[in-house]
């Protein structure tokens, strides 16, 4: 097939692949606890993390991976300041991103093009330096959701649960910000900034609304997010869309599928 | 023979700010014991509760788990809870019941330990305890609200704790459900010896299966109408264990 006779397609189906696998299941858990708001709130963060890697010249999936990782934590802070409106945090996160990136980018005048490619997705720019980034990441934060599974799943369904038998819930919360905010800077070269946190909502919304268990919805999430990934590659590859466009378009058709299917279909006893 | 409680309460004082609401509470469970505490909204009964569990520091006096002081007990607190609030969580949270039901084990497991085979099999027997073996495999949103409130008895249980506590365990419930929780709660404290602390704003249902009945009023805990209502369940001391002292699986 032509798609595969370019090297940086295999790099772009690599950290589609990886992305794929860590972003539903982030987004499993960031939606069970109504939080789904956070990952646009980092993925702002992000703009100035990428702005502040492109004038300084350190990698900007480095110095966005940074950026979130601070916001994430201040995130945290804020919603314990902020008890009864939680959503108060976001607000203020997402706002200082979007601000802080557009003085960083004005400091910097002439990165407007470079800025797209990361705003949007593109898959002609991963570079190996990329790959390792990401693949490093990647696997640390996989090792880590596997090891704190049992105590993301009791958290996820009762936080108050959790923490009157001793789970150590603030730095569980604390851990999995950092990780969210990982996997959002790793994902935002393939899918954009734009699109990154429709990569961990959209499969998870398909998946809640069919699954049998939590492990089943794990499952069918993964599945649903490699879909959309290799459809939308596909997709940017032949008819030159936006990577990040096309995959989450392909995940609201499969999302749209799955209530289709779920209203047509008799259901089992 | 021990005669240390499993759960023993010693002149505990809280107040919030200059308002009192425990003034001096003495109490203690033995081990089979279903105490019942009732009072009126505001008597202090979910404040007395949290002390219990460690969310609030009282003013003065002491509680211990088996001669431990609670405020020692910091990584596992070995006391099962069945919130009131339990079947106010999402119904649409994609987990089955066994789900629900191993999350409870979490805790006793500690960070980065994964479940064994035995945890898999104590679990199992749990959902057994509660009659809902049948339904293990079941999203938890398609239950009924009384066998909700089971899963989370077994939630409560599966961990193999001292004492459970159960914060209004039967509200929301239709007449029959509350029958049967309260009839659940009576056969494991005949079969298993389960040691309960059961919080209510009214005593009706409750009354025929607790052992001992504690009225919280306000300042003060009148332990005036202190009596054995069950004649099955004879006060008797356990031996002080390593492990859980009710539930032998």
């Amino acid at each position: 097939m032509e798609i595969f006779q370019y090297d940086f397609m295999y790099r772009a189906f690599l950290i589609g692949i990886i992305v794929g696998l860590i972003c539903p299941v982030i987004g499993l858990f960031i939606a069970l606890r109504r939080m789904s708001m956070m990952t646009d709130a980092l993925a702002h963060v992000c703009l100035s993390g990428v702005a502040a890697g492109l004038i300084t010249g350190i990698p900007p999936v480095l110095s966005a991976a940074l950026f979130a990782t601070g916001g994430g934590l201040v995130i945290e802070k804020l919603r314990k300041r902020f008890s009864s409106y939680s959503e108060i945090s976001i607000a203020i996160i997402m706002s200082t991103g979007v601000a802080l990136g557009a003085i960083i980018l004005d400091l910097g005048k002439g990165y407007g093009n470079n800025l797209m490619a990361y705003l949007f997705g593109s898959i002609v720019a991963i570079s190996p330096n990329d790959i390792l980034i990401i693949t490093l990441t990647g696997s640390m934060v996989l090792i880590l959701i596997f090891f704190l599974r049992k105590e993301l799943f009791s958290i996820a369904f009762d936080e108050e649960n959790a923490r009157i038998s001793r789970i150590p819930v603030d730095l569980i919360n604390t851990l999995f910000t950092i990780i969210t905010a990982l996997t959002i800077a790793m994902s935002i070269r393939v899918i954009g900034i734009l699109m990154v946190s429709s990569l961990m909502i959209l499969p998870v919304a398909a998946a809640m609304s069919i699954a049998k268990s939590f492990k089943n919805a794990v499952v069918i999430a993964v599945i649903f997010a490699q879909i959309a990934i290799v459809i939308g590659l596909f997709a940017s590859f032949y008819i030159n869309l936006a990577p990040g466009g096309s995959i989450v378009m392909t995940s609201v058709v499969l999302l749209i599928g799955t209530f289709v299917c779920k209203a047509i279909l008799p259901k089992r006893p | 023979m021990n005669n240390s409680g499993v759960l023993e309460i010693n002149e505990l004082s809280f107040s919030y700010g200059c308002h009192t609401v425990l003034d001096k509470i003495n109490l203690k469970v033995n081990c089979g014991d279903i105490v019942a505490i009732t009072g009126p909204n505001g008597s202090g009964k979910t404040t007395l509760l949290k002390l219990i569990l460690g969310q609030l520091k009282p003013d003065t006096g002491w509680i211990k788990l088996y001669d431990n002081n609670i405020d020692k007990l910091k990584n596992k607190l070995p006391i099962g809870y069945l919130s009131q609030k339990a079947t106010h969580f999402n119904q649409q949270f994609p987990a089955t019941a066994r789900e629900v039901v191993t999350s409870g084990l979490a805790a006793k497991k500690g960070l980065f330990k994964a479940y064994s085979k035995d945890d898999l099999l104590i679990i199992e027997k749990t959902l057994l305890m509660v009659n809902m073996s049948q339904y293990a495999n079941q999203l938890i949103g398609s239950l009924s609200g009384g066998q909700q409130q089971k899963v989370f008895l077994a939630r409560a249980l599966v961990s193999q704790p001292d004492i459970i506590i159960l914060d209004e365990p039967v509200t929301g419930l239709d007449i029959d459900a509350q029958k049967e929780i309260y009839r659940l709660l009576a056969d494991l404290n005949q079969n298993h010896r389960l040691t309960a602390l059961i919080v209510s704003h009214e005593l009706e249902g409750l009354e025929s299966i607790a052992t001992h009945q504690v009225c919280l009023d306000k300042k003060m805990c009148s332990c005036a109408c202190h009596k054995y209502l069950n004649p099955l369940a004879q006060i008797k001391y356990c031996e002080k264990k390593s492990s859980n002292p009710m539930l032998n699986f």
